[in-house]
């Protein structure tokens, strides 16, 4: 029988599910624990975050444990471990002004107010194989922290909140207005509770793209970016670093902190805007959880990118960009296809002999 | 059996989370919270109550992917309960991996009875097949569907497909099928037969062959239809009418399985699947409901007796 | 599963399947008639939370129902014409039902659902009022043949048929209306069912 692979019953799944995590953890290697790739997979982790859209760092890195590595999986168990959560209440609105950063960067100005802070980057590190890491040792990294941290002492303390770079520009009155939460129609929506509908408001638009699949929005973005498009973006500020959670106390009522995150902020500048007017500069925001700079930059350009009246390109079309970014729906219906069709594959067998048996009956009538 | 796999004689493996305690109890009765459970209940009663028509909804992710039954298994979980008896089918086969997957989880989570057998089930989860026999007034049937509008095939667009729906302006479907003949002297759509309900809706059937769509037409059963990718349910209930798109001159027709019958039971009208065989090229046939295959090759054994 | 979770889902079953059949009467389960609003209250238990808005309006007992709803559902609650569910108390709309929510072209399921909260036992009157009903025809989805059937449940003023006639007109554009009687009897007349008044 041909088809014991896929009515093979419940023995053989539970077989196929147990392959695969001997295929993780049967080897002779240390097992990983979850806290080690919280520490040192931290951009893995913020990655699972951001698209499976939970904030929770330890689960973020169990979730990665579980799928070996594979991110889009990883973000697809968390999510679904999202579904399982009730809803409690709803949280105080935030102000990214109120970022504690840990780097904080514009392209736009040579220095800005509070300074450019480069933070912990890898994007001034040239990109060689460091073979050093195959025996890294706890003292090396000790030694280094050392050095790095001896002269800390005489330096002034950061300042506990930056002034915005963009503020600068509204202030002069070069930037368009910012639009209310809701957009144009001042409707607040939660994607999670109700399906998306076209055009959709800024607030869907954001809450898409913010758990949207990293490199799906890099994609999307990057074709903008290179011609079919005509976003051409200046960085005016990035930011990552942890913001305060505030919520309502059940029993005074008064907004406390309760906990902070860390998220990447993008806000980019594109050129004047079109609507009427003076001529002024318009602003893409991107807010994504965790650190993840590729991301939120992709972000602002495609928020900023749908806001073009008359789409011309599929990342200017708000409907194309905001269906296609979503990692868990994009990755599942991928996968489906492994499934079983042979139902509707005989629909179109049946067809397709019809119509040859037709097509030959009607040349034998012309021949 | 598949050299390498087990028989069905092995002693079932144990589940290796059963060792997890902390794995058990920590999800509620099936699983969705009751706050998703009631909205998915609200947009059924409005699917019911406009048929054809797709509703919104704000579909939960699931610990099963995206296009692989989420849709059906949130309509199942937001309708299941203890008195429930529980049926799953994919291809029409009770235990293709889909199913058991499912039917696995559900089961976990809610505890209800499982069946294969079609008349006792009072909830039946399916992909891609209606059951041969006829289903009756207590029954629910729950669709998984891939892609919820029919239009996709003519507009990419939902913005624009939602206004020819309001507009109840299908002529570009018809266009498409008009073309189709010109093209081919036939209409090549295989599964998926766009048909109109109540005499207002374009609805897409889901995959099911064309075989089982006179099945929808005025049945007993209600049907539900949920594409949890794509945040839509609609529904068909009983005895509605629903029309396959056909012209007077190209007449729908279900697929040609004349002059063939089952291997196994026998069956000459029922939707059969065509295995090829290796060794010799030789085709055969079985059928593609497997719970009716099974009743039928009980009742010849039970004959020839 | 906790009773109250288990009545809600078997009452939501009952609900469908009313839904399904336009013009049979269904029976909730677990109703305590001595309590006020006992069927009202449990068919908020099942379909209404913080996601959704009500209005209860009718004779006097309207705000109490809707307090009730409000602290057993934490549903939201909003003028009759904005509002996603329409609690009438008593068998007269009094004229919210005319301009209750129908839904736009491109989404008509945002016409809102009404829930008549007959008070007096239909039954009880049933010699007087099977003459009126027989004048009443419902046919559409869900119901069985091209005759069309009698309205099984008992109670339902004639004018209000006619009302939700005219409301329906403009299929699929409507609302959605469910009967329910003290004793948890309840009839659904969804928007697509053809009213007919001889």
């Amino acid at each position: 029988m041909g088809y014991v692979a896929v009515k093979g019953g419940a023995a053989a799944i539970e077989n196929a599910e147990q392959f695969s995590m001997i295929r993780r953890a049967g080897g002779a290697s240390e097992l990983l624990k979850p806290d080690q790739i919280r520490e040192q997979l931290h951009f893995a982790v913020d990655r699972v975050m951001s698209e499976g859209s939970l904030y929770a760092p330890e689960l973020a890195a169990l979730a990665f444990k579980q799928s070996a590595g594979d991110t889009l999986e990883a973000a697809f168990i968390l999510r679904s471990y999202r579904t399982t959560l009730p809803r409690l209440g709803y949280g105080a609105p935030m102000n990214t002004d109120d970022m504690r950063p840990i780097r904080r960067i514009s392209a736009a100005f040579k220095d800005i107010p509070g300074g450019q802070l480069l933070g912990p980057t890898p994007d001034y590190t040239l990109r060689l194989l460091d073979f050093d890491l195959q025996d890294e040792s706890p003292d090396h990294t000790r030694r280094m922290m050392a050095r790095l941290f001896k002269d800390t002492e005489s330096i002034d303390p950061l300042p506990e909140r930056f002034p915005k770079v963009v503020d600068m520009l509204r202030r002069e009155g070069l930037l368009v207005p910012r639009p209310s939460a809701g957009g144009n129609d001042d409707r607040l929506v939660d994607i999670t509770r109700q399906a998306l509908t076209f055009p959709a408001p800024r607030s869907a638009q954001l809450q898409t793209l913010a758990r949207g699949e990293t490199g799906g929005m890099l994609a999307l973005a990057y074709s903008n970016m290179r011609g079919y498009g005509s976003v051409h973006p200046v960085i005016g500020e990035l930011r990552v670093g942890y913001l305060p959670l505030r919520y309502p106390n059940p029993v005074t009522g008064e907004v406390e902190t309760v906990g902070d995150m860390l998220v990447t902020e993008a806000e980019v500048i594109s050129r004047i805007g079109e609507t009427d007017g003076p001529a002024r500069f318009s602003l893409g925001y991107g807010l994504c959880f965790g650190h993840n700079e590729t991301k939120a930059i992709a972000m602002a350009v495609l928020d900023r990118a749908v806001a073009t009246g008359e789409p011309a390109t599929p990342s200017e079309d708000q409907e194309f960009v905001l269906t296609h970014v979503d990692g868990i729906e994009s990755m599942g219906f991928c996968n489906h296809y492994k499934l079983p069709h042979y139902v509707t594959f005989q629909s179109e067998l049946d067809r397709l002999r019809n119509i040859q048996a037709g097509q030959s009956k009607r040349e034998e009538i012309r021949s | 059996m598949t050299p390498g796999l087990p028989s069905e004689a092995t002693p079932p493996v144990a589940d290796w989370r059963d060792a997890m305690p902390s794995n058990r109890h920590r999800y509620s009765y099936a699983f969705l919270d009751e706050g998703a459970k009631r909205e998915i209940r609200r947009k059924m009663l409005k699917a019911v109550a406009i048929p054809g028509c797709q509703v919104g909804f704000g579909s939960r992710e699931m610990p099963i992917a995206r296009g692989w039954g989420t849709g059906g298994l949130q309509l199942t979980l937001a309708l299941i309960g203890p008195d429930d008896v529980l049926k799953v089918i994919d291809q029409g086969a009770d235990d293709s991996v889909n199913a058991v997957n499912i039917k696995k989880f559900v089961q976990r989570v809610t505890d209800v009875p499982l069946t294969t057998d079609t008349a006792a089930a009072t909830l039946i989860q399916t992909r891609h097949r209606i059951p041969e026999s006829p289903l009756g007034p207590h029954q629910l049937l729950v669709f998984q569907v891939p892609i919820p509008e029919p239009l996709r095939l003519v507009e990419p667009s939902e913005r624009k497909t939602r206004r020819m729906h309001a507009e109840a302006d299908y002529s570009r479907m018809w266009l498409y099928l008009y073309e189709d003949i010109v093209k081919f002297n036939e209409i090549t759509v295989g599964a998926r037969y766009p048909v109109i309900v109540n005499r207002r809706y374009l609805m897409d059937p889901s995959p099911i062959p064309r075989w089982d769509v006179p099945k929808l037409n005025r049945g007993e059963a209600l049907f539900l239809f949920c594409a949890g990718r794509e945040k839509r349910i609609y529904a068909v209930p009983p005895h509605t009418e629903v029309t396959p798109l056909s012209f007077e001159d190209f007449a729908f027709r279900v697929e040609d399985f004349h002059g063939r019958r089952c291997e196994r039971c026998g069956a000459g009208h029922s939707f059969l699947d065509e295995v090829v065989d290796d060794e010799s090229g030789r085709r055969t046939y079985s059928c593609s409901d497997t719970a009716f295959c099974d009743q039928r090759s009980r009742q010849n054994r039970q004959g020839s007796r | 599963m906790g009773l109250l979770q288990r009545n809600c889902q078997k009452n939501y079953r009952i609900l469908l399947d009313a839904m399904s059949r336009p013009g049979r009467v269904a029976r909730l389960t677990g109703i305590a008639e001595e309590t006020p609003f006992a069927s009202a209250l449990a068919m908020g238990r099942c379909l209404l939370d913080h996601e959704v808005s009500l209005c209860a309006i009718g004779n006097d007992s309207a705000p109490a129902l809707q307090s009730a709803l409000v602290q057993a559902t934490g549903a939201a609650t909003g003028p009759s014409e904005r509002a996603d569910f329409l609690f009438i108390v008593g068998d007269r709309g009094n004229g919210a039902v005319e301009h209750a929510k129908r839904g736009r072209p491109e989404s008509p399921e945002e016409g809102a659902t009404l829930v008549y909260c007959l008070e007096d036992e239909g039954t009880k009157r049933a010699p007087a009022s099977v003459s009126q009903r027989l004048r009443i025809r419902l046919s559409g989805p869900g119901i069985a043949g091209t005759a069309g059937i009698m309205p099984e449940m008992a109670g339902i003023p004639q004018t209000e048929y006619e009302i939700l006639m005219n409301v329906n007109a403009d299929y699929p554009l409507g609302v959605d209306t469910f009967f329910v009687r003290p004793d948890g009897g309840v009839m659904a007349l969804p928007r697509s069912t053809r009213i007919q008044v001889r």
